[in-house]
């Protein structure tokens, strides 16, 4: 691919992130789902192991809860991209455009997700000012690293979910079901430990269960070489991708055919 | 050089009724669509609510796919093609969806020009300039959700041509604007036209295809009625003249009987503001005057005119033939 053909792709995502930065700005929706999500996740998770005395179990709530908060924002937000698009009548217009609806919502989510950032930092607020846990992260690089690139995997796996949403306007129920087997099989709300066996493949599968070690290894310091595990996740986010990017011409082809994309 | 042909388009869609029992019913759009419109045209598209333009111009622009039939659009098939057709056409629909409200009039054509790949330095100078095009250069720095529907409308035509297109589709675009800035746009859109643009215009105002125009179809219930120039339409109706009666509070069934007198041809109502106008097509020199007005017995009538038919009654006449045969 040449200098040429890159530049209008990266433009293209720059320019979605901002648009997508100046709606969210305003959207109530984002800003409570941004804000209010971790703080609640957070006391909850953290009180149930508090309370019934797994104390060590705190960061890892920590770090999970995080990741929680990153993925239902992500989730939701990205079908509310699409969601957002047929309100205002441009989803149709911006299919006829010669670029790939998955690259302006791949910028779109990528967006929401660099936003959500904050929910991480929400968490652990709440972890030291609701039960005194401290904030102290043992390997700060390796936690920032792991913590952009689950970001953008977990963009990219949101990328799939949101496909929904240029099928029909009725995606949000599906997501709503859909969003909470893939946190319990991540291992953020309980260790994956306690999951039965024949749950692996699926766990193995799912990014947040490889940021969820990486973040804690990085933020307890109990972890030897990150590098395997930062390879992990690029490689499913690039399997992500991958599938996106074939889902999304069957569902835009899909969605053509039924005349659906003004529906709303 | 045709530069839109279609072949026996049709489209269907599908819908269902019912809660338990569902049952599935068959809803045709299109029905069998024959059109051949030569580059640089101005080609007009006539048709009541639900007649299949907007399905047309949605299946022409690559945004919805035909059930069965071929459209081309430069030769290229709307189906198979979608890449290469994209970066050439322009799409304009009415009304005020179809933008992003809390962007500025500026910051909407920066993000579209990106979309159709336009190079940032021919960007930047073609911006400006359709800016002034479409007279919003004074406004283009606030943000949309405080413009008025003809502003919107302007920049919807901007938008449509920031990649600068060969042909533009333009689905209704004056509905809903008042009388001026309805004027406004259609200049604009015969200056486009006279720059070498191909226009494909759907409209349900008469007048505004009979201004513009080079050539017209009408359509209804998914079909071509005809297609020819404004002047050969009106000839559908040239022996033809139209006798206009405003009254107050005219019963349907009178109008029904006015509907199946033998020399009628057609017969049209108008709600005005506080009346009705009753436009009936009779042939020329009948004199059937004083028989409508028997007919309105008792009725308060305001004003009687008879004048010579123009395009709107040949739509009249076309459409409602359609549907007496129907």
């Amino acid at each position: 691919m040449k200098t040429s053909d890159i530049m209008p792709i990266l433009r293209i995502i720059k320019n979605s992130v901002i648009l997508q930065m100046k709606s969210n700005a305003v959207s109530i929706y984002f800003i409570a789902t941004l804000f209010l999500q971790p703080v609640v996740f957070t006391v909850i998770s953290v009180g149930t192991y508090l309370y019934g005395n797994k104390p060590d179990l705190g960061l890892f709530a920590i770090t999970g809860t995080g990741l929680i908060s990153i993925w239902n924002n992500n989730l939701f937000t990205s079908g509310e991209i699409i969601r957002g698009e047929r309100r205002t009548g441009t989803l149709s217009l911006v299919m006829a455009t010669p670029t790939p609806l998955l690259l302006i919502l791949l910028g779109k989510s990528f967006a929401n997700a660099v936003a959500s950032v904050l929910a991480m930092g929400i968490t652990f607020l709440t972890g030291l000012l609701a039960f005194r846990l401290p904030i102290g992260i043992s390997d700060p690089f390796a936690f920032t690293i792991g913590l952009v690139l689950v970001i953008f995997s977990i963009t990219c796996l949101g990328l799939l979910f949101g496909s929904l949403f240029i099928l029909t306007r009725n995606a949000g129920e599906f997501v709503s079901v859909a969003n909470f087997p893939v946190y319990i099989l991540s291992g953020l709300s309980v260790p994956l430990t306690l999951l039965p066996l024949w749950t692996r493949p699926f766990s193995q599968v799912l990014t947040p269960t490889w940021g969820n070690i990486i973040l804690n290894a990085a933020a307890s310091g109990s972890g030897g070489s990150m590098l395997p595990n930062y390879l992990i996740i690029l490689g499913l986010s690039f399997f992500y991708l991958l599938i996106a990017r074939i889902l999304y011409k069957k569902v835009e082809y899909l969605a053509l055919s039924a005349g659906t994309l003004e529906q709303w | 050089m045709p530069v839109i042909v279609t072949e026996n388009l049709r489209r269907t869609y599908e819908t269902t009724t019912g809660v338990i029992r569902r049952k599935k019913k068959e809803i045709t759009a299109l029905d069998g669509v024959d059109l051949s419109i030569q580059s640089g045209e101005m080609f007009g598209l006539l048709g009541p609510n639900g007649a299949g333009k907007t399905t047309i111009t949605r299946i022409l622009s690559t945004v919805l796919l035909p059930t069965s039939g071929t459209a081309k659009v430069f030769g290229l098939d709307v189906v198979k093609n979608t890449r290469e057709i994209r970066p050439r056409i322009g799409l304009v629909f009415g009304g005020e969806r179809g933008l992003y409200w809390r962007l500025s009039g500026y910051d909407n054509l920066q993000y579209f020009a990106d979309l159709y790949k336009v190079q940032p330095n021919v960007a930047k100078r073609r911006i400006p300039e359709l800016l002034e095009l479409v007279g919003l250069t004074d406004r283009a720095n606030e943000r949309i959700e405080g413009y008025s529907r003809g502003m919107k409308q302007r920049l919807h035509i901007a938008r449509g041509l920031i990649h600068d297109p060969e042909i533009l589709f333009l689905d209704e675009p004056t509905i809903g604007l008042d009388p001026l800035a309805a004027r406004d746009l259609r200049e604009v859109i015969r200056n486009l036209n006279q720059a070498g643009k191909t226009i494909f215009l759907t409209s349900h105002y008469m007048f505004e295809i009979d201004a513009l125009c080079n050539r017209v179809a009408i359509m209804s219930k998914g079909k071509i009625l005809i297609e020819d120039t404004p002047s050969a339409l009106k000839k559908v109706v040239a022996n033809l003249e139209v006798v206009e009666i405003e009254c107050f509070g005219v019963p349907q069934e009178l109008v029904a009987q006015i509907r199946s007198h033998p020399a009628v041809e057609a017969v049209n109502i108008e709600r005005l503001d506080q009346s009705q106008l009753i436009q009936i097509q009779a042939p020329a020199g009948a004199e059937l005057v004083k028989e409508f007005l028997a007919i309105l017995e008792g009725i308060q009538v305001r004003k009687v005119v008879t004048r010579q038919p123009t395009l709107e009654d040949a739509y009249i006449k076309l459409v409602g033939d359609e549907a007496k045969k129907a």
